[in-house]
């Protein structure tokens, strides 16, 4: 990978890459210094990543670092379903769907809102996104699966009290 | 609402995904279409995709684009010239160490110019008048041995005898290889140089070799100690082959006249 090839990853996927951290750790700081470190590892090791597969490479480098963050956290603790409702219990302050959907994200175990977010972000297929996480396609179905029926109840249950 | 089976709740997940043939799409739109209840969840999980948020980007994509330049400064050019330097200044260190290290040896009964121990008068006078008999030749006649390892304390032997000063000793001169003729003169000063060569049955490391070196070192300094002179100057200095080469000069009594005189 030469320099205007880097500069052409940074143009098309910094703005993907911040969003997808953005959205995992809510957390802006870390994620901006997720994106650098991201970029700046693909520059180190520009020799060995093909440029073709450079957005993978990204991805997977921010993903590793947002697991390193959910470990120092300790927030890598699955939550489940049940506790996770009761976190987010309808409030006054509904605005909309978008809303509800970020507040829905928040209590999905961190796993299951990577996936659903490479899948729904990116638009991955199962296999890449597997490369990324370091989890088999099967795998990586059944955490969207299963992150899918999450917000769907959430969102039932909410339009059922609205 | 009723609640679906799995089966049904992964068709409209697949539905969705896009996991499913044209023909088994159509067959799944048309079993939901039919179906109240399965429209409903439909309706349900197709909201469950996440919309990407087209007005967050990235702050600092320009901070991005410099990347590349510290980069290059720091990996391209500091790194190699920092290993070079730490390379030389090793390099210089040990070529110092082991190229001009010149050891002087003070055996006991042996002293060099700066503490010289200086014979009695008497033995003084004797010898300054054996000198004198010789004092039209005064020559340097050096003598090589070489010595293999080991070297044990036996080995001693080993060392050419060495004729006191003023003795007559063989001196082989030649004028050309063919043509070399054994003479016998009379030499004040006697310089021998003793060399040291290990025998290595395999390939030596630079461990090795230093062990080897401070072993000969060790034995040759005993070994010299052992021959009783009246004045040796002991020189220990690694040759080019980084190999122990001890030079043993003599003093003679000429010597310790001239040093009398200054």
């Amino acid at each position: 990978m030469n320099e205007e090839q880097f500069h052409q990853c940074v143009t098309a996927f910094s703005d993907g890459l911040y969003r997808f951290a953005l959205k995992n750790l809510k957390d802006q700081d870390e994620a901006k210094e997720i994106v650098q470190s991201s970029f700046e590892k693909l520059w180190l090791h520009r020799n060995k990543v093909d440029a073709a597969k450079s957005k993978n490479y990204l991805f997977t480098v921010a993903y590793h670092h947002m697991a390193d963050y959910w470990r120092r956290n300790k927030k890598m603790m699955p939550i489940t379903d049940e506790s996770a409702m009761q976190q987010a219990a309808p409030s006054n302050e509904y605005k909309g769907l978008k809303e509800l959907m970020n507040k829905a994200l928040e209590i999905l175990p961190d796993i299951q809102r990577t996936v659903l977010l490479l899948r729904d972000y990116e638009g991955y297929p199962y296999e890449e996104i597997g490369s990324i996480t370091g989890l088999n396609e099967s795998q990586v179905k059944v955490y969207i699966f299963r992150a899918r029926q999450t917000l769907k109840n959430h969102l039932g249950s909410m339009e059922e009290i609205i | 609402m009723k609640p679906l089976n799995e089966e049904q709740s992964m068709l409209i997940f697949d539905l969705l995904e896009g996991n499913l043939s044209e023909e088994e799409k159509a067959s799944a739109l048309a079993l939901i279409h039919s179906d109240a209840n399965l429209k409903k969840e439909y309706e349900l999980l197709k909201k469950t995709f996440v919309q990407k948020e087209e007005d967050v980007n990235f702050p600092h994509k320009e901070a991005l684009y410099i990347i590349p330049d510290k980069t290059n400064r720091f990996y391209l050019l500091f790194k190699p010239i920092a290993a070079a330097a730490v390379f030389l200044i090793i390099s210089g260190i040990g070529f110092y160490y082991f190229r001009f290290q010149t050891d002087t040896i003070n055996t006991g009964k042996i002293s060099g110019k700066t503490s010289p121990i200086k014979p009695p008068a008497v033995k003084t006078e004797k010898t300054i008048s054996e000198i004198s008999s010789n004092a039209a030749t005064t020559l340097i006649v050096s003598k090589s041995k070489r010595i293999s390892s080991p070297i044990s304390a036996a080995d001693t032997s080993l060392i050419p005898s060495i004729e006191k000063p003023g003795s007559n000793i063989p001196l082989l001169t030649a004028t050309s290889p063919r043509a070399a003729t054994l003479t016998d003169v009379s030499a004040d000063e006697i310089e021998y140089r003793i060399y040291f060569y290990p025998q290595q049955t395999a390939p030596a490391t630079n461990r090795k070799k230093r062990s080897l070196y401070y072993q000969l070192f060790r034995t040759g300094r005993t070994m010299l100690a052992n021959l009783q002179l009246p004045e040796v100057k002991i020189n220990t200095q690694k040759s080019k082959n980084r190999l122990p080469n001890i030079n043993i000069q003599i003093n003679t009594p000429a010597n310790y006249a001239k040093y009398n005189e200054n």
